[in-house]
């Protein structure tokens, strides 16, 4: 039998890589969320008054710095580099919760492996 | 004086001398392991003491050397890149990148500040194809996207110029040797990463007023309210944190920002789309000038290198048809392949960009000594082909969890708007075009498709060198071993060792010279036959040396057992023909098939083209 004559039936369901191989690590972000419907140019009139708003809200902010709501530029603001605000806070709680995942025996093997490498690294004097 | 940072220490020269001083201890053992003598003395049992003081010296060596390549390879493992962190800007880097946002800001820049909110939102609407092609040639791969957009329509002015968002790298990827270009391949300018925060800055602020455009504030002077401008610069905040975020908590953070300013749902979808794709990338923005425009069309290109991982194919766990041992063997053949220094054959590159466009060309070029053996598009987390029938599932119960697809496979023959594919089949090219439409529309996106290719040489290649090579060690041996059996060779001769350590020599030659310059691999099997050719050689040319007959006769007595192969009666030469002939006889079996196989490709009509496989 050729190849042509092969039925799809045929082919196996699945692949086995069974050999070295190059792999492309893609680098390009792709948003799995659902694709949005609207648009800004649905209408334009809104569009229009949009913009108008964009733009003279801007600038107000930036013409008169009272009405821009942002702390302070001084001592206070630095305080924002030496210990995290409630913002980040906030995005941490939230990263840890995500990332939490059920301590499976794959996992401990991984922790008690690390944990022999760690005794094995102060004996040899390399810690 | 303390000393500098750099500088060795007293401790790091100790430890230097120590591991001096441990080598020195290694290689004495192994020297004592090889001396014989030395504990020469009247006992009788003297030579079974110092057998086991050989093994003892031997094994410590080798601990000793063990001991030692594993601090080395401790060392090199720890020269490792620092971890990334992610950090957010501080409010008043916020403040004054929107206060210079507004600084910069004009009447004529709606469109183009529109247009870039429109295509970050809306992708798959606005790429309606996408033309990638992948060299493999040389050390790396370079990559060369075509990207054809269909601008948003209701644009008032078809004169301004655009912000195109083209590339969505990761956040905290670097790009080599990226290019921008437009269809006439002239280079193109795009934004700076401040640029692009300013502009993403303006962005966020026309969405919040698009939604809030409905009521009558523009006649509100205090708009936008404290409020809205503390959710507005958490957002921005967020946006332009440094760093990979976890994508999943910054879409909850998100959701947790916006929800308490009761937005309409339709704009509470698109500011959370805008705000979240912000977060996971820094877009490359194309600055397009309006003359590039066609009906409303316009044609981007970039192009950038790649640095693939060679990776040893990890043992395949769904692998129901292997035993244990198959699956073990197999593991080593990927790290024999790249232990011998074979490149590997098989390429492995995700189809991620299908994602993000209506239609979709993948064409993967190899050098031209390659032609394609497999390919196949297939699911990356669980090897399964792509069918058609598939749809996008964020269910955690497919065939594993990592898996975007459901498992369906009920054939419909009718369609409406479904996904499609197709790979163009193999004909003896040495490329991978495949086609792919639609995956971009499914209600969940089906991350994690990619396509795995295995290339072979086109014939003679590597096995042809090989089965000659082996083919005239054969005869040689037997040559040798036929005169040595018929005791033709002249006492003192060496010309018989010269002609057997010639293929040793060819052997290393076509083994050293082979794919220098070349990404994707030869034959592995041709190395190996290479490697048994070139030691079967060299172990017949030392026979010859211990065994060939001197000016005072043969140095053993000649034996006859009665029976020959092809006139040779020497045992050892029988051994070593035999060997080196069906190390010949196994290449050039190989060879003989990839060459039908070939030829049939070849021969292929051009029919149709394949599905998930070919």
């Amino acid at each position: 039998m050729t190849e042509s004559e092969k039925s799809p039936a045929s082919r196996p369901d699945r692949i086995v890589i069974n050999d070295a191989i190059w792999v492309v690590a893609r680098q390009d972000y792709v948003d799995l969320e659902p694709a949005v419907k609207e648009s800004l140019f649905d209408d334009p009139q809104r569009l229009e008054r949009a913009w108008d708003l964009t733009l003279r809200s801007l600038k107000r902010e930036a013409d008169d710095p009272e009405v821009a709501v942002c702390p302070p530029v001084g001592p206070a603001d630095e305080h924002f580099a030496e210990e995290p605000d409630e913002f980040v806070n906030r995005y941490t709680q939230l990263r840890e919760e995500v990332s939490r995942k059920p301590e499976t025996q794959t996992v401990k093997w991984v922790r008690f492996s690390a944990h022999v490498a760690h005794v094995m690294s102060w004996l040899t004097g390399r810690a | 004086m303390a000393p500098y940072a750099g500088e060795p220490g007293r401790a790091s020269v100790l430890a230097f001398a120590g591991k001096c001083l441990l080598a020195v201890v290694a290689v004495g053992c192994l020297a004592m392991s090889l001396a014989s003598g030395f504990l020469r003395s009247s006992d009788a049992g003297w030579q079974i003491w110092e057998l086991f003081a050989r093994i003892g010296f031997a094994l410590a060596g080798a601990v000793i050397a063990l001991v030692l390549f594993a601090l080395r390879r401790g060392q090199l493992d720890g020269h490792t890149a620092a971890p990334s962190t992610v950090s957010f800007p501080l409010p008043r880097w916020i403040r004054a990148t929107k206060k210079q946002a507004a600084q910069r800001l004009q009447d004529d820049y709606k469109q183009a500040v529109s247009t870039f909110v429109e295509l970050l939102t809306k992708p798959v609407d606005h790429r309606v194809r996408v033309v990638e092609t992948i060299d493999l040639d040389g050390r790396s791969m370079r990559q060369h996207v075509v990207v054809e957009f269909d601008l948003p329509t209701g644009r008032e002015d078809p004169d301004t110029f655009l912000y195109v968002p083209l590339l969505y790298p990761r956040k905290g990827e670097l790009l080599d040797g990226f290019h921008l270009r437009d269809a006439e391949n002239n280079s193109l300018a795009d934004l700076t990463y401040e640029e692009t925060t300013r502009l993403a800055a303006a962005g966020l602020r026309l969405l919040l007023a698009n939604a809030r455009a409905d009521t009558d504030l523009t006649a509100d002077p205090n708009w936008p309210d404290e409020k809205l401008q503390g959710v507005e610069n958490h957002l921005l905040r967020l946006l332009a944190a440094r760093g990979q975020l976890e994508m999943e908590a910054a879409r909850r953070q998100v959701e947790e920002e916006l929800v308490p300013l009761g937005l309409p749902e339709t704009a509470h979808r698109q500011i959370k789309k805008y705000v979240v794709t912000l977060c996971g990338t820094y877009p490359i923005v194309a600055v397009v000038n309006p003359a590039l425009v066609t009906g409303g069309r316009v044609l981007l290109k970039y192009e950038r290198a790649f640095t693939p991982a060679s990776l040893s194919a990890d043992p395949d766990p769904h692998d129901r048809s292997a035993n244990r041992l198959t699956r073990v063997l197999k593991r080593w053949r990927g790290l024999a392949r790249i232990g011998l220094g074979v490149q590997p054959s098989q390429v492995g590159v995700g189809v991620d960009l299908a994602l993000t466009t209506a239609s979709y060309h993948l064409r993967l070029n190899a050098p031209e000594s390659k032609y394609v053996f497999e390919q196949s598009l297939v699911c990356r987390h669980c090897r399964r082909l792509v069918r058609e029938q598939w749809n996008g599932s964020d269910r955690t119960d497919g065939p594993t969890e990592e898996c975007r697809h459901d498992d369906e496979s009920v054939p419909q023959q009718c369609f409406s708007d479904r996904h499609y594919f197709r790979l163009q089949r193999r004909r003896g090219q040495n490329f991978v075009h495949v086609y792919m439409r639609g995956f971009g529309r499914t209600t969940v996106p089906m991350e994690g498709l990619g396509l795995v290719v295995r290339f072979k040489e086109v014939p003679p290649g590597s096995r042809a060198q090989a089965a000659v090579t082996a083919l005239v060690t054969t005869a040689l041996i037997m040559v040798v071993g036929y005169l040595i059996s018929q005791n033709r060779v002249s006492p003192e001769s060496d010309y018989p060792a010269v002609a057997l350590a010639l293929p040793a020599v060819v052997a290393s030659w076509f083994g050293l010279s082979a794919e220098r310059n070349a990404l994707v691999g030869g034959s592995l099997l041709a190395r190996l036959s290479l490697i048994v050719t070139g030691t079967v050689s060299i172990i017949s040319m030392m026979t010859y040396l211990m065994t060939a007959p001197t000016s005072g006769g043969p140095v053993t007595p000649a034996h006859h057992p009665g029976w020959s192969l092809l006139g040779v009666t020497e045992t050892p030469w029988v051994v070593l023909s035999i060997l080196s002939l069906t190390n010949f006889l196994y290449i050039y079996y190989r060879f003989a098939l990839k060459l039908v196989h070939y030829r049939d490709l070849l021969r292929r009509q051009p029919d149709r083209s394949a599905h998930s496989a070919d």
